[in-house]
Parts: structure tokens; sequence; C-alpha cells
């Protein structure tokens, strides 16, 4: 027991060295490389009239801390997903928020004529939450006994399908449209603003809490609905609670980056070998090898075509794929 | 003084079909109770309630006279631990992990684990004799020792209630014993009450005190081993021909099939 515990404790030591080491070298890359001692000077003697310094603390570091928040909303929703789930390769995004928040983006550039990456947050939270609503309702949370894992899902793609569709409509009939959209779909932290960053942090300052807590509360339903409720879990909350969580999560982040896919899927995969069968240390550990996957992914994409950036999206699925297919290869199964 | 389990007119209905109907029972207290029946009738359904997992389409389950299902989850979690028919875990588990999850019922959000949980679980360990094992994952297990490790788990929880679904269906025939035995000191040391499902009608005689016999949806007889295994309630119950004989170490019905 002791010995396990205080390994694990090491193992979320490094995870969390390894995402900050990361975070921090993120900043030296960008259009404009900047040497370590500038990045170091900017974080620890900020000068305002200095535009190197200025890159780091307007630019870079909100795009470092964007990447790191959302890699790790989306790894802690990834592992609370599998769990409510019970299925090893369930994704945040089965509960259809992406489509959500796609279809608020569109329509924001259709009515208001949104451009700019920071216009596209609030219109893809309001989307993002509204698919979320719809989802629990269809889903089954307001029944008396919760909501149906199952039931859940096919609820998600319903209404992901739904609003993607409208979201191609929309696409159809307004050319300008594409143009954003298209960037806007691959996902990714270069646009993200000082602005958006802090309007956003409170919000991810609740509910990531909340995946912690769903955590918590999701960990005795591992053995079963009927073994949870003889513990005296209240199964059907619990279910209701960690549905919002995880949507809370997967919401903030596709609306601050845009999609991004398998950091959900993959990272619980990555760190369930490490940290064994607890969902309370498993949320931790994806919330933290989440977001270094996420930073790097991001740095990657500045460094594999000099000159240009490729987006973090783009990078991950590049990153992903091949993962996922390790994974399917050499690990043994999981049963959740 | 151990907590009272009784039900009042108890119905369940899956959807359209009666699986119980106006069953009435009383568990006595500080005793071992099995409840036998073919397949299908309703066994599982009936512990089910009787844990609060299930809730009755009609009638009540009664907790020292209290409506159990109307009771804090918890709370009731601390007086009556189930073990269900079959039971899941996820891979990656290990025994001590599965045995802790017992304790559940008495932690919260801010108090996670004490120096009693650790005492309790690690009895619960030595009693199903798993200590030594305690670190192995449970899909590397056989069937009898993961029942014995779900068997810890449900004696972790620490209540004066157990409700135990065919605790002995993977077990051989010497870890059968050891499990009824098990019960058994349980029962006697610290004045448990005690209801399973047992298919062997000869290993209920041996091990219980009453026997509640199940039949179409309802309680067919019940009361000591003597008066419920006789040859017409074997035949009632199962429409099987069989003698009655006196076992000659104990003295106690033993059934033997024509
Ligand atoms: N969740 C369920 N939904 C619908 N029907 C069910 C459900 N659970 C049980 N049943 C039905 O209720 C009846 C009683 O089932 P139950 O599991 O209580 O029987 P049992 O006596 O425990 O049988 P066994 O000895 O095989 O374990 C069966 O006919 C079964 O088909
Ligand atoms: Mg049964």
């Amino acid at each position: 027991m002791k010995r396990n515990t205080s390994s694990h404790l090491a193992t979320l030591a490094i995870m969390t060295t390894l995402g900050l080491v990361l975070a921090f070298v993120s900043l030296w890359f960008g259009v404009r490389p900047l040497p370590t001692s500038t990045v170091w000077q900017a974080l620890v003697a900020f000068d305002p009239s200095n535009t190197e310094h200025m890159i780091v603390h307007e630019l870079r570091l909100p795009r470092a801390m964007a990447a790191l928040i959302g890699g790790g909303a989306l790894g802690m929703a990834g592992a609370l997903m599998q769990s409510l789930s019970r299925n090893p390769l369930a994704d945040p995004g089965l509960l259809g928020v992406n489509g959500g928040a796609a279809l608020g983006v569109v329509i924001s550039i259709w009515v208001l004529g949104a451009t700019a990456q920071s216009q596209l947050v609030f219109p893809a939270l309001a989307g993002a939450g509204l698919a979320a609503t719809l989802v629990l309702l269809l889903g089954g949370a307001v029944r008396p006994r919760g909501p149906d894992p199952t039931r859940l899902i096919l609820a998600g793609a319903a209404v992901g399908a739904l609003f993607l569709a409208l979201t191609w409509a929309i696409l159809i009939l307004s050319r300008e449209s594409l143009d954003t959209y298209r960037f806007w779909v691959l996902g990714g932290f270069t646009g993200i603003t000082k602005s958006d960053l802090v309007a956003l942090l409170p919000l991810f300052a609740v509910s990531l809490p909340m995946g912690l807590a769903a955590a918590f509360l999701l960990a005795p339903l591992i053995l079963g609905d009927d073994t949870a409720r003889a513990l005296g879990v209240r199964v059907g909350f619990v279910r209701v609670f960690s549905t919002v969580a995880i949507v809370a999560l997967c919401g903030l982040t596709v609306s601050m980056a845009g999609p991004i896919a398998f950091i959900g899927l993959v990272v619980p995969h990555l760190v369930r070998p490490l940290l064994g069968a607890d969902l309370r240390l498993v949320a931790i550990g994806s919330f933290l090898t989440g977001a270094a996957l996420a930073v790097l992914a991001d740095i990657l994409g500045r460094l594999i075509l000099p000159g240009q950036e490729i987006e973090a999206g783009a990078t991950m699925a590049l990153i992903g794929g091949p993962s996922l297919i390790l994974l399917v290869r050499f690990r043994r199964e999981v049963a959740l | 003084m151990t907590a009272h389990l009784t039900c009042e007119n108890l119905c369940l209905s899956y959807g359209k079909t009666p699986v119980l109907t106006d069953v009435n029972l009383d568990l006595v207290p500080g005793q071992i109770t099995a409840i036998v029946g073919p397949n299908g009738c309703g066994k599982s359904s009936l512990l089910r309630c009787l844990s609060r997992v299930q809730s009755p389409t009609k009638g009540q389950v009664l907790l020292d006279g209290e409506p159990i299902h109307k009771q804090n989850t918890k709370q009731v979690a601390r007086k009556i631990a189930f073990m269900p028919q079959s039971a899941t875990a996820p891979t990656g588990m290990r025994i001590m992990d599965l045995v802790l999850r017992g304790r559940t019922p008495h932690q919260s959000p801010l108090q996670q684990w004490t120096s009693e949980d650790q005492r309790i679980v690690e009895r619960a360990l030595d009693q199903v004799g798993l200590t030594h094992r305690a670190h192995e994952l449970l899909e590397d297990l056989s069937g009898g020792q993961l029942q014995r490790a779900w068997i810890a788990m449900v004696l972790a929880q620490d209540t004066e209630i157990l409700l135990l679904d065919e605790p002995t269906t993977f077990l051989d025939l010497a870890h059968q014993q050891d499990i009824l035995k098990l019960v058994r000191e349980l029962q006697a040391d610290r004045g448990l009450t005690v209801a399973m499902v047992l298919h062997d009608i000869n290993l209920a005689s041996r091990f219980t005190d009453n026997i509640i016999a199940l039949r179409d949806q309802n309680v067919l007889c019940s009361g000591v081993p003597q008066d419920v295994i006789t040859e017409p309630n074997i035949q009632d119950i199962y429409g099987l021909a069989c003698s009655v004989i006196a076992d000659p170490h104990h003295g106690l019905p033993h059934i033997i099939l024509k």
C-alpha cells in the first residue's frame, strides 16, 4: 500500500514536471524564435517596453497556458467519459458538444460576421451548452433512476449529427463562413489572446474541480450499478453530475481552441498502465498528461514545417492516430 | 442488538412481468437464513429489493421498522451489505483495491482513509484467506479466489446484515465449506444477520438456521431446515422426487434424489 502510494505520487510529479518544462520550452518557438535567456527574463523581470517581453506575455504565455488547460481538460474528460460509459473507446466528443460548438461558430460568422478566433469563443460556448443540455435531457438525466450511459451516447451522437448537419447547411449558404470555419475546425491554440483566456479561466476554475469531484464520485461505479448502490452511492445523481462535468470541460475547451481529437481518447490509455485502475488517480494523471501532450503537439506544429505553423489539432491527429494503433496492437485488453 | 430486516407485501415486476407478488418475510436477527428455489423464481430479485438496490413496485422493506427506500442511502449501506450474483470489476484492479471499496459508505469526501479502515480491510482479507495475495490483479485469479475477494469486499463494509447472492457457486467443496463456516463464525461471534441464496439444499440444511423456499413469485414455505426439507416440499419446489434422511454426522435432513 505505502509503496504503491509513493510510486504513484512520483509518477504524478514526473507528469507535472514534464508538462511545465514543455510549456516553458514552447515559449521559445514561434514566428520569431526567442533565446532562452530572453524568455526567462520576460518571466522573472518583465519589462513592458521590450517587444520581445510583450510577445512572451501577450501571445506565447496565454497560448501555452491555453494548451495546458485545454489539453488537461480533454484528458480528464476522456478518463471520466470512458469510466461513465464503461467503454474504453469512448471519447468525450461522443456527447455531441463539438457539433453544438461548430453550429455556434458558423452562426456567429454568418449572422454577426465574426472572423477572429476570439470572437468565436462565446458563440461556441453557447452552442456547446445548448447541445449538452439537449443530450442530458434526451439521455434520461431527469428520469428517477438517472441517465443510462448507452442512451447518453446515442443522444450525443444524434444531437451532434443534427448540429453538424445544420452547420453544413449554413456553410453551403455562405461561402465566407467556410473560410473562417475551415480554420476553426482544425483546432489549435494559435489565435488565443490573453483576454479570451482571462474570460474563460473562471469557468475552467469551476469545471476542473467538478471533474475531479466526478472522478471521486464515479470511482465506486466501476464495480457495477448494483454494487455501487449497495455501497450507498446515488448512482443517478453521480451520472448526471459527471455528465455535466464532462460536457463543461469539453465545451469550454472546444470554445477556446476548436475541436481537438484524440487527447480524450488516447491519454487515459497512456495513463492507466502507470497508475492502475483507480479512477481518481487516472483522472488526475490524464489531466497532467493531456496538458503535456497538447503543449507537445503545439510545439511540434511550429517545428515540422519551418516558417509555417500547423494547428495543434492537426498535429495531435498525426500523433494520436499512430499511438492509437500502437495501443490497440500492444496493450492487453481493458474492460471498464 | 442487531438490525431487523423484514418486508411487507413486496411486489416487483419488470415491465409487465410480475416477479414477486405480495412477499412477506422476516429475517430472524442474529441468524442465518437460506433462500432456495428454482432458477428464475426471483431469489436475486428479492435480495436486490431487500438490499435497497432495486425499488419494489409495491410494498416495502423495513429495517428496524423504517422503510429502507425512504432512508439515506449511506446510512442503509452501513447496516446492510449485499453481494450481487454476477459482480463485475474492471481490469487492472487489485484484490486490495476491491476490498477497500467496501469502506465507501464509511468514508466522506473529506475523510477518505483512516486506520480503522485499514484494520477492517486487513481483517476481511484475513477472514477469506487472501492476505498474502492482496496485491494480485483480479483478472489473474481463479473463479473461486475472485468470489472470496468479493466476499472480503462486503465483509469490509462491516455491517450487521449480510445479503449474499450465491456465495458458493464457483467454489470447490472445500472452499464452499470454508465460506459457509466463515459465515457461521461471523454470525456466532458478531451476531450478524445473514441471508444467502444457495442452490445446494444439503449445504443449506447443514449451515443455516432457517430456509425460505420461493416458487411462483412467492414464498412457498419457510422455517427451520427440518420443517422445510421434506419430501413433499422438495416435490413442490423443484418437482423432484427424493428421499430425506438424517445425515449421519449431525442428524440434519439430507436429500437423496430418486
Ligand atoms: N433486470 C431485469 N429485467 C427484466 N427481467 C428480469 C430482470 N432481472 C430478472 N428478470 C426476470 O425475473 C425473473 C427472476 O429473476 P431472478 O434473477 O430474480 O431469478 P433467480 O431466482 O435469482 O434465478 P437464478 O437461480 O437463475 O439466479 C426471471 O424470470 C428473469 O428473467
Ligand atoms: Mg439469481
